[in-house]
């Protein structure tokens, strides 16, 4: 699903003093590879959606055009039909990636990038003007080819409010050198993580002043040489900027050589969109002006004809204020939007062509374009995206969001922290939850994480409610991060990623099955001896690290294959049975595990697995009444697993299962009475 | 924070120790490290002029009991020291002592009545006492003060903490962060000190570690940024407030004032439990229930000031700066450090033969307060050369790097730059002498040449001796024409006379003793 758009967005203000040498390029991660914008980015890329009424990519372009960047490659998985169209001089390449690595990786291949670029994320909005760290980069370079990449830093306090709550980036720096020595990352929520930064020692002792600092905004702006994607594709196996590739590099100075410097800016703004909290402060920031001259008095946009007004109030031409309402300060409202009598608006951005009824009540909400609101509303502190419409008397609580399209009828109150979305994750549109929006309403409530196999929803709605801004519980995001990326099939990268890791085993565990079944038919196949296809499992075994039930799973799909093989050359059932699994006996005693126990869960498992496999093959019950046999002589299955095994609901939860398993009862039943024969016996021994 | 009125009145004690790492020149016994000439003076001097210049006036020596004769006649004697208000001076503890351990003491206990600088005897600093007082008291926080080594990164071996070894303890090391208010730190130029250890023990605990170096995550969350300096190192100037002395009198656990008192305290900043489990909160709380309730509400850390002064020589220190944040110091108040990077103002302590003689070297330099006047510098000597009469004519003698002291005779032939030259000294016909330092009633024989030597008191060098970078013990005799090259002349004998050379970890000496320098 993965697709990559390459441009050649030249932005023809380039600052002739920075092309001394070569164009500067840059590349732009429009996609994050994470979903903390969901259910908004089911319709819309990410960088698309609006910040204070521009979408969040046009601030990047504008700081890249600052910077005097002349070609921009730009990156987008998501649907990017809306990119294309808005940006059509950008041309597409279809590409898999899953990851920023895979897109690092993919550009390397493409020869596209010939000399500096700048590697930025598609949601920094940021004034800085980024000469003096290109200035720097450039003498550093020249000075030494191995300094291959520098990373722009903003200095702020501990905590700041679009920094992520959940995760910490800690730089070690030498500050004499302004060169980046190692780089950890403090995960405030994950459960098992060290109470340790754990620094090389060699970094201690090499270096008689070191900065470890927590306070830095990484705000990923880095300029990098093209030796930095060299390095991203001889690891195939990075896949984060940072957490992988930022790590892995450092920790391999000693291999590699290659230096990563920083460069830390007290002054100037940037920051990420990385969330929603971060949306509603940066938000914020731009209207009061932290940003400028990225506000919307700029007019980013062709067509955008914003004007300040008195108390950070923006506003467009074309606006419809009805005579009693009362518009307060931090506002923004966008062209052909009306607002109704007796309507307060507060710290609030409306789009364009939006209508707001008659006393309603606006706070802290973000009305995207085409929304109309009904009388008496009453909204605080949510999302509401393009073409929603909302009913009378609905209220809307702090951290609510509203998706694309979705329409809430009158009287309804929607709960904080509720995701409403007309949209499914395979795109199509889903039934509409009359509990949720209201008999006429359009939209179901989206649960994060519900179309996964992952089993922690209710972390995940509470992780839901708890990304939106202004909860103090925001930090749950990565929980909510985890889960989607898992979605994805990211990996495990972007958080404790529990559901990623339990995905990989079953890749693994396919994997496994196949690789092991095939080789070890292989090996009956020719007659190995048992030793080496033992040893062979063995190792297969470690390198998926696969469970003895896969084992024997993998050993029972073989063992029958070539059983039926042998049949069908002409072998009795007996025959085959017998010649396969004495030959093999070692094979198969070396992954029961029982022997001394009561209960026989390895011993039923492999009956069960055999049951399983045969039927679906011509004579399963003579096979298996030959293999019940020939397992009690060679001793491998004792009395009680049959016991167990017959008795197991699995056993005969089918029809096929218990046709499967009707000739092995007259070897159960002789085992039983022979059993009872022998109990008898030693009763008469004890007597 | 309140402002509080600054406690008046600061005492002074200072830790005279036995010199280990000076040890061809106290091994003997006849002269403790504090008596120790440098640029001419006794080291002492230099502490108790810098006490007198700073206005501190109650100035208590604490010396082992085998030294406590001859300082105490030194202190009536010496020309130099006579001239200085005269110290209280006490012996205390024995050579076996760690300095906390020292201060523990009831002799020494007794003596502690109210905040007080803690000082080894060896430091020679140009920064005023006076800006450091008035940065503890307009912090009211504790101080510490580092300057940045130059050049050499040795590592400290010894084992005893020593307060000079300022270096990093496993993860922590001085830090310095900046204080709480903005403009105080830029006046002062004040951290916060979070870590602190020697180097020795930072390199056990990252082998102990397998290599790596682990940094608490408390210690990032507590302060954002964090500097880690290892080269610098610990003055061992200390401003401690009063309830410092009950908690060394309680804390037994503590060896070494640098390494212990400091390292904890400043540890129990940041990492939970620790402040407590040292019983600081509850000596604070005992402390401010006797103070006026308006100075206690706020916080305890008015109580908590210390100023230390660290320089860093041959040890690595490490340091870390973080914005302190207030709420953090309410239970344990903050250790403050002076972390001086520029060469200048020159803060050394002297405990190396290196050291000595290049800061005697340094002094030497300086204009003479009959050249330039007084102003200029409080350690210039009256004349650079004392008694000219006693240079013959045909000789050279560069004035403006050389110290020669009185009664100093030099015949003629003899060529001498960079040196310093002790009362008595005798430099005999074609004698050359480059960057030594000879010390009183030595006597350089004819037509040797000594390059960065220390010629002990009272030693001879015999004729045509060809001596580069060796020290002479005192009253030793180096054969004629010897050659030599970074040797000790030592008399065997001297280790044996009352045991003291083996002293190691004399209770007073809790400066940095490099011998392996």
């Amino acid at each position: 699903m993965g697709a990559k758009q390459k441009g050649g967005g030249a932005k023809p203000k380039s600052n002739a003093t920075e092309e001394v040498e070569e164009t500067l390029q840059a590349v732009v991660l429009a996609d994050t590879f994470e979903a903390r914008f969901e259910p908004f980015t089911l319709d819309k890329p990410r960088c698309l959606l609006p910040l204070a009424n521009t979408p969040i990519i046009e601030y990047t372009l504008e700081f890249l055009a600052n910077a005097g960047v002349e070609d921009v490659f730009s990156l987008c998985r998501s649907p990017l039909r809306p990119v294309g169209e808005i940006y059509q001089q950008l041309t597409f390449l279809k590409s898999n990636s899953t990851s920023v690595g895979d897109v690092m990786r993919d550009l390397d291949g493409k020869h596209l990038i010939t000399g500096d670029f700048i590697v930025v994320s598609g949601d920094v909005i940021s004034n800085l003007p980024i000469e003096a760290a290109l200035t720097k980069h450039r003498s550093r370079r020249a000075a030494d080819k191995n300094a291959i990449m520098t990373m722009v830093l903003r200095e702020a306090g501990r905590n700041h409010r679009t920094k992520s709550s959940s995760v910490s980036p800690v730089f070690v720096i030498d500050p004499t050198k302004d060169r980046c020595l190692h780089y950890e990352e403090i995960d405030h929520h994950s459960a098992e993580r060290p109470a340790r930064l754990n620094i090389d020692a060699e970094i201690i002792l090499t270096h008689p002043e070191l900065d470890i600092r927590q306070d830095l905004i990484d705000c990923s702006i880095d300029i990098c040489t093209p030796d930095v994607l060299s390095l991203w594709s001889d690891s195939f196996d990075y896949q984060s900027p940072r957490k992988h590739y930022l790590f892995g590099v450092l920790k391999d100075y000693e291999l590699n050589g290659k230096t990563i410097h920083t460069h830390i800016i007290k002054e100037d703004y940037a920051a990420r969109v990385r969330n929603l909290k971060a949306y509603d402060a940066i938000t914020k920031d731009i209207i009061s002006r932290w940003t400028y001259p990225l506000c919307p008095d700029t007019n980013l946009l062709p067509g955008h004809t914003f004007d300040l007004r008195k108390g950070s109030l923006y506003q467009e031409k074309g606006v419809t204020l009805a005579r009693s309402c009362v518009v307060g300060r931090r506002t923004v409202i966008g062209k052909g939007t009306s607002i109704g009598d007796r309507t307060t608006v507060h710290n609030t951005v409306l789009g364009r062509n939006c209508k707001i009824g008659k006393n309603v009540k606006l706070d802290g909400a973000y009305v995207w374009d085409n929304v109309v609101i009904g009388e008496n509303a009453d909204i605080r502190g949510a999302i509401i995206a393009d073409d929603v419409v909302l009913g009378k008397n609905c209220t809307v609580e702090a951290g609510a969001l509203l998706s694309f399209g979705v329409r809430i009828a009158d009287n309804v109150k929607v709960e904080s922290g509720k995701r409403i979305t007309k949209s499914r994750r395979d795109g199509g549109v889903a039934p509409s939850d009359p509990e949720v929006v209201g008999a006429e309403g359009l939209g179901h409530e989206y649960i994060q994480g519900a179309d996964d196999e992952d089993e922690d929803e209710d972390d995940i709605s509470v992780a839901s409610s708890g990304l939106v801004y202004r909860l103090p519980d925001l930090s749950l995001s990565s929980a909510s991060i985890s889960t989607l990326s898992s979605e994805i099939s990211e990996g495990s990268w972007a958080g404790s990623g529990r559901s990623s890791f339990s995905e990989g085993e079953d890749e693994g565990q396919d994997s496994f099955h196949n690789d092991a079944s095939a080789s070890l038919y292989d090996s009956l196949r020719d007659g190995v001896s048992a030793d080496v296809v033992q040893l062979e499992l063995v190792s297969l075994r470690m390198t998926a690290n696969a469970s003895d039930v896969q084992v024997r799973r993998a050993i029972v799909a073989s063992f029958m294959k070539h059983i039926q093989q042998l049949m069908d050359g002409g072998k009795g059932a007996s025959n085959a049975v017998h010649e396969v699994f004495s030959r093999y006996r070692e094979v198969i005693d070396r992954t029961l595990f029982d022997r001394n126990k009561d209960e026989k869960k390895d011993q039923v498992d492999l009956l069960l697995q055999l049951q399983q496999d045969l039927v679906h093959r011509t004579k399963g019950d003579t096979i298996l009444l030959f293999i019940a046999k020939e397992l009690y002589e060679l001793e491998l299955v004792d009395e009680e697993a049959y016991e167990q095994w017959w008795d197991s609901e699995a056993s005969s939860s089918t029809e096929e299962m218990r046709t499967v398993r009707s000739q092995a009862q007259q070897f159960v039943d002789w085992l039983a009475n022979a059993e009872e024969e022998s109990s008898e016996e030693e009763d008469s021994d004890d007597e | 924070m309140p402002p509080v009125p600054p406690s008046t009145g600061f005492q002074a004690i200072v830790l005279c120790g036995p010199g280990v790492s000076l040890n061809t020149f106290t091994s003997s016994g006849n002269i403790p490290k504090c008596l120790l000439p440098v640029a001419n003076r006794p080291m002492i001097f230099y502490m108790l002029d810098w006490l007198r210049r700073s206005g501190i006036h109650d100035v208590t020596l604490i010396t082992p009991p085998s030294a406590l004769a001859s300082i105490r006649a030194a202190l009536q004697q010496n020309p130099y020291l006579t001239a200085l208000p005269t110290p209280t001076v006490i012996a205390a503890g024995n050579s076996e002592m760690g300095t906390a351990e020292l201060l523990r003491q009831p002799e020494v206990q007794s003596q502690i009545k109210t905040d007080f600088l803690l000082l080894p005897c060896d430091l020679v600093c140009e920064i005023p006492g006076e800006s450091l007082l008035e940065a503890w008291m307009v912090s009211r926080s504790t101080i510490r003060e580092v300057r940045n080594a130059r050049g050499s990164s040795t590592t400290n071996g010894d084992a005893g903490g020593r307060g000079a070894t300022a270096p990093l303890e496993q993860d922590e090391a001085p830090a310095v962060s900046h204080q709480v208010d903005g403009p105080l730190a830029l006046r002062y130029g004040l951290s916060k000190l979070v870590m602190s250890a020697p180097m020795s023990t930072i390199r056990e605990q990252i082998e102990a570690d397998k290599g790596s170096f682990l940094v608490r995550h408390s210690l990032m969350e507590a302060n954002a940024r964090v500097k880690l300096l290892t080269t610098f190192r610990d003055a061992h100037l200390y401003v401690f407030p009063y309830w410092v002395k009950d908690l060394l009198a309680k804390e037994e656990r503590f060896d070494s004032i640098s390494e212990d008192l400091v390292g904890y305290w400043a540890k129990a900043g940041w990492q939970k439990g620790l402040g407590e489990k040292l019983g600081i909160d509850k000596i604070l709380h005992q402390e401010s229930s006797k103070l006026d309730s308006s100075k206690l509400d706020e916080s305890a850390s008015l109580d908590g000031e210390s100023l230390e002064d660290e320089i860093d020589l041959q040890d690595m220190s490490t340091t870390k700066a973080g914005p302190g944040t207030n709420s953090q110091s309410t239970e344990v108040p903050p250790i403050l450090a002076y972390v001086q990077k520029s060469a200048a103002p020159y803060v050394r302590r002297v405990d190396s033969s290196a050291v000595l003689l290049s800061t005697s070297l340094r002094l030497a330099k300086l204009e003479s307060i009959e050249d330039v006047g007084r102003q200029h510098s409080p350690f210039a000597h009256n004349q650079k050369v004392a008694n000219p009469d006693g240079v013959a004519q045909r000789c050279t003698v560069t004035a403006s790097d050389c110290l020669l002291d009185q009664n100093v005779t030099v015949e003629q032939f003899a060529v001498i730059k960079e040196t310093v030259i002790g009362a008595n000294a005798h430099i005999s016909s074609g004698a050359r002498l480059t960057r030594c330092v000879v010390m009183d009633g030595a006597v350089i024989g004819p037509r040797s040449t000594l390059t960065g030597c220390i010629i002990g008191r009272n030693a001879r060098v015999g004729r045509e001796c060809q001596l580069a970078h060796c020290e002479v013990q005192d009253g030793l005799l180096v054969e004629d024409e010897t050659e030599a090259k970074n040797e000790k002349f030592m008399a065997f004998e001297g280790l044996d006379q009352d045991g003291e050379g083996e002293n190691w970890k004399d209770g007073g000496s809790e400066d940095n003793e490099d011998d392996n320098f």
